[in-house]
């Protein structure tokens, strides 16, 4: 019985190692800015989520496609694209941020879903928010029209920002910014 | 009276005498497994040949093996339907037809039923065969890019025999003329898992096997139209589709 058991035991380590070798190393994905963050659902501004992606070797991958999603319902929020997920490529440092978050109106907890792939590899990190205060709607009519035009340029300025670092990540000119919607499926056509 | 029974009686002898006679060992030839959307060809084989000609009817039934399940309505007899009559003549020993392997992982199990002059002689158990129908990963058939008023949709078409797909990866890389390094997204489960499901098990999709339409939407800016070719993969949990690319105009 003794022996079986020590053939069993090598047995297991052996199917363990050969996985260990199969599987692709994973990334890490570091949560730099974000977590435990509380937005203001009265003044629609929200903690952008900042994270850094490294290798095995605790290096910074650059050019890794770095996804951000947010939950469909209840306390979440919204990208500037209209949707609730955004991606977007590491920089040099390995770092990657969802640009451009706003909170919705529902208060609550939220996680951040954060994907990161890069040549066969992936990772994922969780980034926890809380959505905090009352909506706007308790505001005078005239007060809503001065946040409207103040946050109506602070949007550009996110849009402008966003378009420089999603169409390049890196400033080449003429790589376009390419922002996924919520995909439909149907029937063959 | 008598004389009219009589002749009754004598005019199905042969009938009666054909199918009297011993029917040579039955069997159904069929592979074990078929790809979706294949032709496989299955046949009845007699031992030896038998002196009458015998009628060949096969039917086939399909069980499910999918995540989502269904009934795939394209598993039929290249000819139609889900049965086939064949003839098989005096001492011929094979009767072959070909069916159409669907989409939809499962099992296809082919019977026949044999007849000698309108008598059935079909042997117990009956002759049948069994085709494996995989779980496998997705595959995309065509892809097709619109232009939009703010970017581009990308209708991706294929099929997943599970009928499931988990994620979708697309990489874009430059026209010739422009240099900039390639683009990865990637639409995870989290996102896409539901929108397939939601498609699989709704009643509007039986009547397409595991076959679908995925329309993504992207939004561009102004260099949009230095996009030159979008690379797509699906993921289900068998594994990735193979790549397949489309040119944008």
């Amino acid at each position: 019985m003794g022996s079986m058991r020590r053939v069993a035991a090598l047995l297991t380590a052996v199917l363990a190692l050969q996985a260990a070798q199969s599987t692709p190393p994973k990334l890490q994905v570091m949560v730099l800015e974000g977590d435990r963050a509380v937005n203001n659902i009265r003044q629609r501004t929200a903690r952008e989520p900042v994270v850094e992606i490294r290798d095995e070797n605790d290096r910074p991958v650059a050019g890794a496609t770095v996804t951000f999603i947010l939950p469909e319902s209840g306390p979440s929020g919204i990208f500037p694209n209209g949707s609730h997920i955004v991606s977007t490529v590491s920089d040099e440092k390995g770092q990657a941020a969802g640009l451009g978050l706003r909170p919705n109106q529902v208060a609550g907890d939220f996680q951040i879903r954060v994907t990161a792939s890069y040549q066969g590899r992936t990772g994922s990190a969780s980034i926890t928010q809380t959505n905090a205060g009352k909506p706007p709607s308790a505001i005078s009519g005239k007060l809503v029209t001065i946040l409207a035009l103040a946050g109506g340029a602070a949007a550009a300025g996110v849009l402008v920002s966003r378009s420089d670092s999603a169409s390049a990540g890196n400033g080449k000119a003429g790589r376009p910014s390419i922002i996924p919607g919520t995909p439909e499926v149907g029937g063959p056509r | 009276m008598r004389a009219g029974r009589a002749g009754i009686v004598l005019g199905c002898l042969p009938a009666l005498l054909a199918a009297q006679q011993s029917i040579p060992a039955a069997r159904m030839e069929c592979p074990a497994t078929a790809d979706p959307k294949q032709q496989p060809a299955v046949a009845l084989v007699l031992a030896s040949g038998h002196s009458a000609p015998l009628s060949v009817r096969l039917t086939l039934a399909f069980s499910h093996n999918a995540v989502n399940p269904a009934d795939d309505p394209a598993i039929q007899f290249s000819a139609g339907g889900r049965t086939a009559s064949l003839t098989l003549a005096a001492g011929g020993t094979r009767a072959e037809a070909a069916l159409q392997s669907g989409a939809v992982a499962g099992t296809i199990r082919v019977t026949a039923a044999l007849e000698a002059g309108g008598v059935n002689v079909t042997p117990a158990p009956a002759p049948a065969c069994a085709i494996t129908i995989p779980r496998a990963a997705p595959v995309v058939t065509d892809i097709r890019i619109e232009r939009t008023a703010t970017g581009f949709n990308l209708l991706v078409t294929g099929y997943s025999s599970p009928r499931q797909v988990l994620e979708s990866r697309y990489r874009f890389t430059p026209k010739p003329a422009y240099q900039w390094q390639p683009i990865e997204v990637v639409i995870p489960p989290e996102t896409l898992s539901a929108r397939f499901t939601d498609w699989f098990r709704g009643g509007s999709s039986a009547q397409f096997g595991s076959q679908f339409t995925m329309l993504q939407p992207f939004t561009s800016d102004q260099n949009v139209h230095t996009l030159g070719t979008v690379y797509v993969i699906l993921r289900n949990l068998e594994g990735l589709s193979k790549e397949v690319s489309a040119s944008f105009p």
